[in-house]
């Protein structure tokens, strides 16, 4: 934000203007003139007096305005502007938070929980400055703009409000639309693509849906499926990934891999149920899954070609060999 | 009459379309207009790329108990004709919305009909070419019973 319109400066300005006992009772004109010294560009008379009104409602600051006087001045000598009371490793925590916030690709999330720093901060700008945030050191694999993420403060509110969703779906395996009414209960982020879960009333279940896959969804008025809430996380502990295999329960996986895998097999576990079984001294080893397979499983161990070897079940032997 | 005020959304319409591509999806009934969404996916060999689609702004959603017409306002995510909206593979999908002149918040049946044009073998086609045959659907059934109500923020 262009500091000439960031209005924590001009707070802070008029904040200090009002506190200075030096020159108390400062008219608007000099709280314009505070603003523009802190700012270097001179502020409209209707700007101050908004930005009054905002730290009388947005910072509870007890702001009297004479009119007999046409001056303004504090109520209550105790209060403070800065009275956040922040340390200085809360700023640099709060600081580092919004830089990783951002690095990550978020920006409608990174947006707001800026907006919503740069209030508690503006106390703090000079030691904050807005310089820091266009160093990126965080690279991440997000892509921006992909189809459906317009969806997601839709879907954050319909969680947190607990309100149904009438959606338009497309399945890209069946080539085929639906209208369904969800009840949204968690969104889920895998594989850089993002999915809400929700209680489906068609399905009379839980199903997972991408937002790439959603065309216009809509609030609607009535009774959230709230009773399958709990089940929401508990859905993706046995799954890597978001689409199970229809017909496969919990079940035991074992694969052989190389030498070469090794080392990436140790260093990201696929899932937290993985365990090695045996390691030999030649580097082959094998490891067991216990899971609910799913495409994304089947996806993941394709991706390694003949440097792993299914061991069982069988039907997943020949699902990852058959392409 | 009171005037209305609230919007209503209608999942599942039960409809008699001639195939079900495109598929009528939902319809949304607010005092402005009747949004009728519909989805398309390209399914036939014989057209090239997945072929086009558009929709005539002759279109008009038909009362039959009312022995009234709804004219189209406006379309969202296809062309009215003579404009194309072509696809690019035989995998590709449309979700498109046709906006109506407001229909009475109650129950009734209705028509979607597009008149075809015989005096144009190109748009023949292309009314054709929509739904397989036509793109008309009948008795679709609104019930009062069925709808729920929009969120207005």
């Amino acid at each position: 934000m262009p500091v000439t319109k960031n209005p924590y400066l001009r707070y802070k300005a008029i904040d200090a203007r009002l506190r200075n006992r030096q020159k108390p009772f400062p008219t608007i004109h000099d709280l314009i003139d505070a603003c523009r010294r802190e700012t270097e560009h001179e502020p409209s008379l209707d700007t101050v007096v908004k930005d009054i009104k905002n730290m009388r409602y947005s910072f509870h600051a007890p702001i009297k305005y004479c009119r007999s006087k046409a001056v303004y001045e504090y109520t209550d000598d105790t209060y403070r502007f800065d009275g956040v009371g922040l340390m200085e490793q809360d700023i640099d925590g709060i600081k580092n938070a919004i830089e990783l916030i951002q690095s990550i690709g978020s920006s409608r999330v990174s947006q707001q929980f800026e907006h919503a720093m740069e209030k508690v901060l503006s106390a703090y700008k000079e030691k904050f400055p807005q310089g820091n945030f266009k160093r990126q050191y965080i690279q991440t694999d997000s892509p921006r703009d992909f189809r459906g993420f317009e969806h997601f403060d839709l879907f954050i509110r319909a969680i947190k409000d607990r309100i149904p969703v009438s959606i338009v779906h497309y399945s890209y395996s069946k080539h085929k639309f639906t209208s369904r009414i969800i009840h949204p209960m968690m969104l889920k982020e895998f594989d850089n693509r993002w999915y809400v879960v929700a209680f489906s009333d068609e399905h009379n279940e839980i199903r997972t849906f991408g937002f790439d896959r959603i065309h216009s969804p809509i609030l609607v008025h009535g009774q959230f499926s709230s009773a399958q809430e709990p089940d929401a996380l508990a859905y993706f502990k046995d799954i890597y990934g978001v689409y199970p295999i229809e017909n496969q329960g919990l079940q035991r996986i074992v694969i052989d891999i190389s030498p070469r895998e090794l080392a990436y097999f140790r260093s990201y576990p696929v899932h937290e149920s993985q365990e090695f079984l045996h390691v030999h001294s030649n580097g082959r080893a094998q490891i067991k899954l216990d899971l609910i397979p799913s495409f994304e499983l089947v996806r993941l161990l394709r991706s390694f070609g003949n440097m792993i070897r299914i061991v069982s079940p069988e039907w997943l032997k020949l699902e990852v060999t058959q392409q | 009459m009171k005037k209305q005020t609230k919007s209503y959304i209608f999942s599942n319409v039960p409809n008699a379309g001639i195939s079900d591509n495109p598929t009528l999806l939902r319809i949304t009934i607010t005092p402005m207009h009747t949004k009728v969404d519909f989805g398309y996916s390209t399914f036939n060999s014989i057209y090239t790329n997945g072929g086009w689609i558009q929709i005539s702004p002759e279109t008009f959603m038909a009362s039959k108990n009312q022995k009234r017409n709804y004219k189209l306002l406006n379309v969202e995510g296809i062309s009215l004709s003579p404009k194309k909206h072509y696809f690019q593979s035989l995998r590709d999908w449309q979700f498109y919305s046709l906006y109506f002149e407001p229909i009475p918040l109650e129950d009734g049946t209705y028509e979607i009909i597009e008149p075809e044009f015989m005096d144009d073998k190109d748009e023949i086609e292309a009314a054709n070419q929509v739904s397989g045959e036509n793109f008309d659907f009948f008795n679709i059934q609104i019930e009062m019973k069925n709808a729920l109500q929009i969120r207005e923020n």
